[in-house]
């Protein structure tokens, strides 16, 4: 048969020969398939397709197939590929008006300019994945993914207005598994390592070395699973019953381990690293205090977790050291993420004013630090660039079987804000609908989403989420009911900036209209909670792609009313909006004012949300950082920080400066003898 | 000679990154090297390429310029190399909140 | 009284563990070629003045998070007026740091008995020699009398400081710095401040280098010979 898949394990099927008996020459036409075999033309090969693969009658598929035929024939080639052919089959379904079947054999795949790019120049889309042949391997697949989602996962109404750009469907490439994953080491612990298809399996650890390499695994297993990041709750604390007994040095080279070991993982799916996050905590969190340990070989120690404070602070402690380090060219880890958790109990500790300038000296020197506000009684898991989850009432009463805390965030869809204030054009109850429908809309992408994720599931130990279907404590290890569907907001500053003539940080009235609107949004997504009986939260979306992709779409349709708000350098094509719910990035506020006026967002973005302080080359002493830090946590409603110094590395010397620079000094004075660097007449 | 030929046989072997010709420079002959990647001239004595072993010869050619740059894109770090253009329109217009002296 | 040329708004950089808001004082008594704020120096009227109303303002709506005022300029002390505007701040609940370059002890003095400055940051420009003095800071006859006042009154009043000394290569030596730490023997504070090139009054001290980290710290090594607490900033 002429196999039309491009998939080709298939492809060997039949073979047939039907020489063209009217034609004078008795041409021979081969057909190149991808199943790597060149085969003699046969139309019935055309027909098998459709009638495997559509819903075509039995009659119109001989017809089809007969046409096509004659069209091939006539075109006197001696070879053509099942690509062209199946486009050919589907221009005659065109013309005869067959557009349902069309869609049903479409071929999905990449020009071969495209793969030519793709393998040989670097993604950008994703500022986390580097390029090389496992790179290119996943953005190839995610281009055909991606293809497949629009088409059959999602409905024509949610796909076109992802490819108009009214809302974007985040991870379509990876649409075939969750968005990410908030978990706690206590799962690794009491079960071991025992995954599905897995050639071998692992007993609970009973040395850290052991755990901290089962956790990096499973990790990596989970990434496979989960579009995006991967989250460890209380990460220290749960650690700490390992710890018992060692001695600093050996404290300080396990951190090590575990950094380097997640650190370094660029080399697994993908050639990206796993988008991990640790959630540490220098108290005992509330909810952990009485709940029973569970130590070396994943049985319980007689102990409850308060009782392993000084291990757990010990390690913490060495884990700030090692960043502190950085790597062997002293730059920033990038990957695990430390998210220390703040809380009105931290302040109440032994040493934590100590702590906290360790960490405000990594804040100011590394930057890695993000300090993670639980006020009053909210507990979070935070997972992803901000995701974070407050913990529900019957979160706590997981609590007692930490191993059950298992957390996902299903899909992230985002709405693109500026383009409803141009369709809006200035009337306000428009705008306030347009946002509502795209929100229904969103949260009907979500239920495809969740109805496809949940088929996956669904086929158990024998699909393709296996993993997730696992059922080690009784229950799946993807916990379909406690999954959440995130909404995110992308240029709220430009939409009201479009709307009201002023950007948030212009005037008090704009800002307000801002607020006004995420209080709308957050509404409307407990009505979709009510509608459709999904959690939607709203998250600030990361949209390191998004932005650019909106900016671009919108530049394209809406030139005129993007024109007036749209952010960057329209000559060069670097234009983007702000992101989330930020305020104009070189806006002349100050950090108070910032993370004070983000904050009033932050009790309304319940999952998750982050202010940025840009350092650039500055390094603030530790004692003032860590007063910021204070200060914020006291008297705002800020739920997270960030401070961000810029780092350049050299890659001949090794050196690496603060701030970006553009000439590594040490190398362009360390200039050999007879050589002469000349320079530019332009420079 | 050794060291001459094996220099120029490493910039002929990347025309994409290199390009060289005979110059003289202060009155020393050599080479002039164009480093296409980092539009960098640099000029090389005959005495200097038989000294130096390729690889340190190659990296005068950078003049310091073979730099990655990282900083936090959205809520993680990463190399700026591999950013789109919309977040380097972002980079250039951040304002560093604490980037003042006094 | 004087305009102010400058504000801004947080700085976690200009008082160690303090969170600050700016304000910058226009001319200098002094025309150091290093000098990043030149523009206040010698084209002041080229800068818009910051109303005090509208800081007044910022600093009441902030005072959760701002712990002080740094005043700095150009020279503070050069103005008599300058008690009256310290004063304005103590009154908004602000702890005061004055920049000083400490040719002015007199004002010092009467800002530090009056009770209007908490924390005092002076340059020591360089070794206390009458000729590098005056390289240093791009004029002839820099008072060495009144500088060297103003440091025995920090060391001996009380009130808080630091010493501080930016490596300028070329108009100064690493061993300068260690001599002009020798100046200040017994301080409990000094920093050593690295050198940017790029924002340089002179335009011929752009090309220059400045000295490297370690070297930096070198010096500072050799500089606790006299100083307690000896820092580098800016590396």
């Amino acid at each position: 048969m002429i196999r039309m898949k491009d998939t080709g394990f298939r492809g060997k099927e039949g073979l047939a020969q039907q020489k063209t008996k009217e034609d004078a020459t008795d041409m021979t036409l081969f057909v190149r398939t991808s199943g790597e075999e060149i085969l003699e033309w046969d139309k019935k090969r055309i027909y098998d397709a459709l009638t495997r693969e559509t819903d075509i009658s039995d009659d119109a598929a001989s017809i089809i197939a007969r046409e096509v035929e004659k069209m091939v024939l006539n075109l006197e080639i001696s070879n053509i590929t099942a690509p062209l052919l199946r486009e050919l089959t589907n221009a005659k379904l065109i013309e005869y008006g067959l557009e349902n079947i069309r869609r049903q054999h479409t071929r999905l795949g990449v020009p071969i300019y495209d793969a030519r790019e793709i393998i040989v120049s670097h993604n950008k889309e994703n500022a986390n994945v580097p390029h090389g042949p496992e790179a290119t391997n996943l953005t190839l697949a995610e281009n055909i993914k991606k293809e497949y989602a629009l088409m059959e996962v999602f409905s024509p109404e949610v796909a076109d207005a992802h490819m108009r750009g009214d809302i974007h469907l985040h991870d379509l490439g990876m649409v075939d598994r969750p968005y990410c994953s908030g978990q706690s080491i206590e799962y690794v612990k009491k079960f071991g390592l025992n995954l599905p298809n897995a050639l071998s399996i692992a007993r609970p650890a009973k040395h850290p070395e052991v755990l901290i390499e089962h956790v990096v695994k499973f990790s990596a297993a989970l990434q496979g699973h989960f579009a995006g990041a991967i989250g460890w709750d209380a990460f220290n604390t749960f650690l700490a019953p390992y710890l018992v007994g060692l001695d600093e040095r050996r404290v300080k080279q396990l951190a090590q381990i575990l950094v380097y070991e997640f650190a370094q993982q660029a080399v697994a799916r993908g050639g990206q690293s796993i988008f991990s996050d640790l959630n540490l905590y220098w108290e005992c969190p509330k909810h952990f205090e009485n709940v029973e340990a569970i130590g070396p070989g994943g049985q319980y120690t007689g102990k409850t977790y308060a009782d392993y404070m000084p291990e757990a602070r010990g390690f913490l402690n060495a884990l700030v050291d090692v960043y502190m380090e950085g790597d062997a060219q002293g730059r920033p880890f990038f990957f695990p993420k430390p998210n220390v958790h703040i809380t009105d109990k931290f302040f109440k500790e032994e040493g934590s004013e100590e702590f906290l300038l360790h960490l405000s000296r990594l804040a100011a020197d590394k930057g890695n630090t993000y300090f993670v506000f639980d006020r009053g009684d909210t507990a979070k898991i935070s997972e992803c660039c901000r995701l974070a989850f407050q913990l529900r009432p019957s979160d706590l009463e997981d609590a007692k079987q930490p191993w059950k805390m298992r957390y996902s965030a299903m899909q992230n869809v985002t709405i693109n804000l500026p383009r409803v204030a141009y369709d809006a054009g200035g009337d306000e109850s428009k705008l306030f609908e347009t946002i509502y429908d795209r929100i229904e809309l969103a949260a009907k992408a979500h239920l495809q989403k969740k109805k496809f994720i949940s088929h996956l599931l669904g086929l158990g130990k024998r699909g393709p989420l296996s993993l997730l279907a696992m059922e080690t404590d009784g229950e799946p290890y993807y916990r379909l009911h406690r999954a959440s569907f995130l909404l995110g907001m992308l240029g709220l500053n430009e939409m009201v900036q479009s709307h009201t003539g002023e950007e948030m940080h212009e005037s008090e009235d704009a800002y307000m209209f801002g607020l006004k609107t995420i209080a709308f949004m957050r509404k409307a997504t407990v009505d979709m909670e009510d509608i459709y009986g999904i959690h939607m939260p709203l998250e600030q979306t990361p949209a390191e792609s998004t932005a650019y992709r909106m900016a671009k779409l919108d530049m394209k349709y809406y030139p005129m009313q993007s024109s007036a708000v749209m952010k960057g350098n329209r000559a060069t094509g670097e234009i983007y909006y702000t992101n989330s719910t930020y305020m104009n990035v070189s806006a002349p506020i100050s950090a108070i004012e910032r993370v004070k006026k983000d904050g009033k967002f932050h009790p309304l973005i319940e999952a998750g949300a982050l202010s940025h302080i840009w350092l650039g080359e500055s390094k603030p002493p530790a004692e003032s950082i860590a007063n910021f830090v204070k200060k914020t946590f006291r008297h705002t409603q800020n739920a997270q920080i960030a401070f961000s110094p810029e780092f350049t590395s050299c890659l001949v010397c090794g050196r690496t400066y603060r701030g970006l620079k553009d000439v590594c000094e040490n190398c362009a004075s360390a200039v050999l003898p007879g050589v002469t660097p000349i320079k530019n007449k332009e420079r | 000679m050794a060291n001459i030929h094996e220099f120029l046989e490493k910039l002929k072997s990347c025309p994409d990154d290199f390009e060289y010709r005979d110059y003289e420079l202060g009155g020393k002959t050599g080479y002039l090297v164009t480093n296409r990647t980092f539009d960098t001239r640099t000029h090389f004595t005959h005495d200097a390429i038989e000294r130096n072993d390729v690889s340190s010869l190659l990296n005068q050619t950078y003049q310091g310029r073979l730099l990655e740059h990282m900083t936090r894109v959205t809520g993680f770090f990463s190399k700026t190399e591999s950013w789109n253009k919309g977040k380097l329109g972002e980079l250039k217009e951040r304002r560093r909140e604490l980037d003042f002296h006094s | 009284m004087f305009e102010i040329k400058g504000f801004i708004e947080t700085s976690l950089i200009d008082w160690d563990g303090m969170i600050t808001a700016v304000i910058f004082l226009p001319r200098c008594n002094l025309a150091c070629p290093m000098c990043h704020n030149y523009g206040l120096v010698k084209n002041p009227e080229k800068y818009e003045s910051a109303p005090f109303e509208k800081i007044e303002c910022y600093l009441k709506a902030n005072r959760d998070f701002i712990d002080g005022v740094v005043v700095t300029g150009g020279e503070p002390t050069i103005y008599k007026h300058l008690p009256e505007l310290c004063k304005k701040l103590k009154d908004l609940g602000m702890l005061v740091k004055l920049d000083t370059n400490g040719t002015m002890p007199d004002i010092i003095e009467k800002l530090y008995s009056e009770g209007l400055i908490d924390y005092v940051a002076m340059d020591v420009k360089t070794s206390l020699e009458q000729d590098k003095y005056d390289l240093v800071c791009g004029i002839e006859g820099v008072d060495l009398d009144g500088i060297k006042r103003t440091i025995d009154f920090l060391l001996h009043s009380g009130i808080d400081y630091e010493f501080r000394t930016t490596v300028v290569p070329t108009i100064m030596e690493l061993g300068d710095v260690v001599k002009a730490a020798s100046c200040i023997a017994g301080a409990k504070k000094y920093v050593i401040q690295q050198f940017k090139p790029e924002n340089a009054w002179d335009k011929r001290l752009k090309g220059v280098r400045p000295y490297f980290a370690k070297e930096l710290l070198g010096a500072a090594e050799e500089c606790r010979k006299y100083v307690g607490t000896v820092a580098v900033r800016g590396i």
